[in-house]
Formats: structure tokens, sequence, C-alpha cells
């Protein structure tokens, strides 16, 4: 395997934390090491580093933050002494990185990525893509124009359940499919912890999901993940939206919204509805996709599918687990 | 299971510092938090990112989840060399010392034993000998290769499978105390199904937090009760599940060193610094008995244990440097106190 095939296989396992199962044959030799910087430490940083750590050959050659404590939590994942950086710049100037992984707030995520591209290396990058519009067509711009592989880190993708219902949606085992419902729902502030909460720059530092300078808020956050797999089950993008939300229950100084509901129309008469909450858990995170001869569940452990009557019962189960 | 309304009941409140109690079942138990935060806010995110934790390690550790990493390792290893990320390598290493240190007492590798045995469908039957013989075949921490160059696992029999479960859940503890201290909690209790606990600092105006250890069969009754203070404690036992046959009495805690259940050990206790060493270790105990079993402690710096021999109705305790107990290795017979539902419990 050399580094370009890593990169597809890496980019795999970060996106649906899962690794590939057979073939672990990666040679050992010092010059077959894939060397990976990344810039923002935090929750999710931490997260993808455990994960691309599973590779072999992988070793994090770089951390940047802008964060204190956050180095001392990555170097803990890496179990080295691994170099810091506090300015992207510097990390990205280190001749010894093949890729970096861009973990940083959103609204970071079209300079740390660009910069990183051109720099030359490739880049896993935490979705969702950028903050704006032109920020996502200039991340565009800059893949093209370097020619260095990138990919969005959005989660299950590539979990197994998630390809095998795919496929059978695609296969039409469940008919003309006119429904996405999709869910993020859970019982949480969504805020984390701060060591001193009088710091109100660390506020915003740590909690950058509630501020609409760093974030898109739940839709973004949670919502992009489910989107871009109803985009995969309707072969398109949506063409029109519409949406409420509101602050109504946190209402601790935050700034995007604790609740929303949106309904996306595709080209094909297609429908996605997603809702996210932060005041009950019962359906937590999970796709409900809706065919004229049956449903398939998706949930962050499996997926079911639900047959509708008209199909003989006498010859096909009424229910599948995947 | 904790009882949070008792602990309130039986905890000082003092303004502003709230005590704030949350369950979330995790690991196959019930993880319960005790916490006294700055403010409300304080708590509730202080309790969200520690449950986070505990729920970021079950799907890493967990035996049950096909997507876990102990899954994938244990689906591969017979065949390769796994590479895992350096927390999992850490903590498998940690148990591979373990199994050392306890000359085979305690053993990640156990399972097939355990099945052997029935007690993975929750009842037990004496296995064939052929049975027992097959499923010694694949048990023995010796049979786990850990390369820490490549960090790298892989199994050197076929059958070998890794289950975590008697050091999985300290270690979720021990790394959701790290998230509270580091939010900035000033004292919690982290309790993982009321067999392992960590105490973190003291609840205001307390030396430490009150953990009662209950009598085997008996919850209602207590053994001992000790005042924990930056200290886990941990206990072993297997009151509750048994099976009889030929009368000889079965319980589900398997001695991997000969295949059969241990007998004549009721309940094991051990107070140490941290988690993880509770957790992996007083099952070590409770398979080797007080004899052995205190030459092992007297390794662990701060380790205080605690047995209790026998059968249901003639029960005898012996310690090791308990806190409530007078001299070493002092034996007697188990009158239990009657205190009923103080504090937080464990066993």
């Amino acid at each position: 395997m050399n580094r370009r095939e890593f990169i597809g296989r890496a980019a795999a396992a970060g996106g649906a934390l899962l690794l590939a199962e057979s073939g672990e044959s990666w040679p050992k030799a010092p010059s077959d090491q894939i060397n990976l910087g990344i810039i923002g430490v935090g929750s999710r940083g931490q997260q993808l580093m455990r994960t691309f750590l599973r590779v072999p050959g992988v070793r994090f050659a770089g951390l940047c933050d802008v964060y204190e404590p956050r180095f001392a939590a990555g170097r803990e994942i890496t179990g080295e002494n691994t170099p810091i950086y506090h300015d992207h710049r510097e990390l990205l100037a280190a001749r010894d990185l093949d890729s970096v992984i861009v973990s940083t707030p959103l609204s970071l995520h079209s300079q740390h990525v660009i910069a990183a591209l051109e720099s030359g290396r490739h880049v896993y990058g935490e979705k969702s893509l950028a903050l704006t519009v032109e920020e996502c067509y200039a991340i565009v711009d800059a893949v093209k124009r370097t020619g260095k592989h990138f990919q969005v880190g959005l989660q299950y993708h590539y979990a197994p359940w998630y390809r095998e219902t795919l496929r059978r949606i695609q296969a039409g085992k469940i008919g003309r499919i006119t429904q996405v419902y999709a869910y993020w729902h859970r019982n949480n502030s969504w805020r984390r912890p701060v060591p001193n909460p009088s710091d109100k720059k660390l506020e915003r530092l740590i909690n950058w999901r509630l501020y609409k300078q760093y974030s898109g808020g739940l839709v973004a956050e949670l919502g992009s993940h489910h989107i871009n797999f109803a985009n995969e089950v309707f072969g398109s993008a949506p063409e029109s939206v519409v949406g409420s939300g509101g602050i109504d229950f946190w209402k601790d100084g935050r700034e995007t919204q604790d609740n929303v509901q949106v309904t996306y129309r595709y080209p094909a008469g297609q429908t996605l509805v997603f809702s996210a909450i932060t005041t009950n858990q019962l359906d937590g995170a999970q796709v409900r996709v809706y065919g004229t001869d049956g449903s398939a569940v998706l949930t962050e452990a499996d997926a079911i599918f639900y047959y509708e009557p008209k199909r003989p019962q006498s010859a096909v189960a009424q229910q599948t687990v995947v | 299971m904790s009882n949070p309304q008792k602990a309130k009941d039986l905890i000082e409140v003092k303004s502003p510092d709230e005590l704030s109690v949350q369950s979330r079942n995790a690991m196959g138990t019930v993880f319960t938090i005790y916490l006294y935060a700055r403010d409300g806010g304080q708590a509730s995110a202080s309790l969200e990112a520690a449950f986070e934790e505990i729920e970021r390690l079950e799907e890493a550790l967990s035996d049950y989840r096909a997507t876990s990493e102990l899954s994938r390792i244990n689906r591969l290893a017979a065949r390769q060399a796994v590479t895992t990320d350096p927390e999992v390598f850490a903590l498998l290493q940690r148990s591979l010392a373990y199994s050392r240190r306890s000359a085979g007492a305690f053993d990640v590798t156990v399972g097939p034993l355990m099945r052997a045995w029935g007690f993975f469908r929750g009842k037990g039957r004496y296995p064939t000998d052929r049975e027992l013989r097959r499923a010694r075949e694949s048990v023995g921490s010796e049979k786990v290769d850990l390369d820490p160059a490549a960090r790298t696992v892989r199994f050197a029999a076929p059958g070998v499978e890794l289950d975590l479960g008697a050091i999985g859940k300290g270690y979720a503890v021990d790394r959701a105390v790290k998230v509270l201290r580091e939010a900035g909690v000033k004292a919690a209790l982290v309790d993982a199904g009321s067999s392992t606990l960590y105490a973190m600092n003291a609840p205001p105006g307390k030396s430490g937090w009150t953990v009662h250890v209950p009598m085997p069969g008996d919850r209602s009754q207590t053994v001992s009760t000790v005042t924990l203070r930056n200290e886990s404690l941990s206990t072993s036992g297997s009151y509750e599940k048994f099976f009889q046959l030929d009368g000889h009495r079965y319980c589900h805690v398997m001695d991997p060193r000969n295949g059969v259940p241990v007998q004549g050990v009721l309940q094991a206790t051990l107070i140490a610094p941290d988690s993880t060493t509770t957790d992996a270790l007083s099952n070590a105990m409770f398979v080797m008995g007080p004899e052995a079993g205190r030459k092992l402690l007297a390794t662990v710096p701060g380790a205080r244990g605690l047995w209790i021999l026998g059968e249901p109705g003639a029960q005898r305790l012996v310690q090791w440097q308990w806190p409530d107990c007078a001299g070493d290795g002092n034996e007697r017979t188990l009158a239990a106190k009657r205190e009923k539902g103080k504090g937080q419990k464990t066993g």
C-alpha cells in the first residue's frame, strides 16, 4: 500500500469509525510511516486521533491548538511527546507531514483546510464543509487547484449497515423512496463544561457550537450527517428548504437554536424532514427511509427493514435486521 | 444500585454547592455519578461530559458491540497482528500485567471457560471433559502477544477472545473522574454498578465519602463502613449468581488457573488509589483467596482488602490493612451491623 491508497482507507476509517478488516499488511518500515498533523485537538479531534491510530503505520507528527490543555490530552492519546504548535502555519511548515486533519470550529474550516491543501498535504476535514457558501466554494477550488485528496468527516457513511442499506434501496427492495425522516434527539444542554466560566473568551472557545460567529447550530453540526445521507438516497441535493426553530428551553446565553425542524424538497418530488431537539432522547440519532414497498430505519448500531403489507407475507419476511 | 434519594438525605448540602445525581446504563450495568458543582450549569455540563466519556469507552471496549475496537481485535487477532490505538493497547498491557502479578487469577481471556460452564446464558452447567479441554486451549494471558513497537495485538491460538469486563468499568470510572476534575468539579463519587466506585475529594464539610460494604446476600446489612477520599473501592462477589450441582455450590466467578468456578469465597473488596486497579485486583482477590491474595495486595501501594469467606449462614471475614479492623490477617466470625440504606453502598 502506498500513501495515496492509505488516504482512501484511512479517511474511510475516520468517517465511519470502522477499519477495513482484511489485509492489515502495511510494511512497518519507517519509510512507510504515515505522519499526520492535526489542527484542533478538541473532543472530536481527539476521537479522530484514536481512530486514525488504529491504522497501521500512522503516527501523529504534530498537534496544533490554541487552548493549552489540549496538548496534554493529545499527547496522552499518541502516547508520546508529539510536537505541538500554537499556530496552524507553524504546523504546516513542518517538513515531515503527509496529511492533515482539520477539526476546528466550523468558522475556521475553510482557512485551515485551504492552507493545509496549499501546503501540499491531503486533508481530512471535519463536517460541515464550511460556514458560508463562499467558503465552501473556496475549498472546492483549492482541492481542484492542488489536486490533493480531501474528505469531509461525515459519520456512518462507511458503516457496513449504511452501505448495505443503500445497496438494498438502490436495488429497489423497498420500492420508490418518497420520504426520509431524520432525527437527532438528545436530552442535554449541548454545552461542555468550562473550568472557569467567568472567562468569557474560554466559554466561547469551548462552547463554540452555541455561538453564531463560529457555528451553524444544530442543522450544520448534527443535521449535516443526515442531510448528506438523504442526498445519497435521493441521488441529488435538495432544491428548497423551509424550517423553524428557537432558543426555547436552554435560555443560557447561547445564540444558536436549541431545537430545529427543517423540511427539504428534492427535485424528484421527495422530502427530507430533519429534527433536532435537546429536551428528549427517545428517538436518538436515526434515519427513517420510507419507500412505497417498505422502510429502512438506520440507527447508530444497525438498520432494520420493514415491509409494507401489500408485499406477500408468505414469501418475504416482514422485518429484516441488517 | 445506589439510591440517589437516600444518599441525598444523608449528605449535608451546603449552599451554593448542591449535590447532583444522575444514573445511566452503560457497560452492562448502571453508572451513577454524585457531584458537588458550583452551580446547576456546571453540574449538568460536567455530568454530560463524564457520561460521554463512559459511553466512548463502552464503544471502544465492549465485547457485545460488533462495532467496538475490542470486537474488531477479537475478530482479527487470531489471523493477523492487529494495530490498535495507544489507549486500548495500554489497557491490554495493564490487563496482562495484572495476570502476571496474580499468577493467572486475573485473566481477560477467560471467556471460553465462562461459556463452557454456561454462565453467559445466565445459568450454569457442568461442562464435559472435552468442552473443558477445548476451552482451556483458548484461555491464558500468555496466548495474547502484544508488540509495543508496532502497537499490535495477536492471539497465539485460535478461539482466544478478550473480555475486559473485569477491568473496563474501573477504567471508565477513572476516566470519568479525570473529566470531572478537568471540569473543575469540587467533589464527586462515580459508581459503576455498585461494584466499583471512586470517591473524588470530599463532600462539603466532610472528610470524605461514606461507603458501606454490604453483607453478601443481604444488602440491607453492612459489613464495614469506610470513609474514602481520592480512593477507589471495588467489590467482587457472586452471591446472587450461583448454581448447585451434586452438593457443590458454584459461583459465577471463574478460576482461570484450573477452569473451575471459585468455591468458598463469597465476596472480596479492595480499596486502592485508582479504580482500574481495584476493579481488576478485587477480581483477582476473589479468585486467589486471602492467603495468596494478601501477598498480592502487599505489592499494591495503598491497598486494603477484605474477604468474606465460607457459606451462607457461616460467613467469616479476613482482612488486609482494612480501616476498621485491628491488626493484619484478622479473622473473625461475621456479625454484621444492621445499618440500612446509609450513604453510598457498594457490593
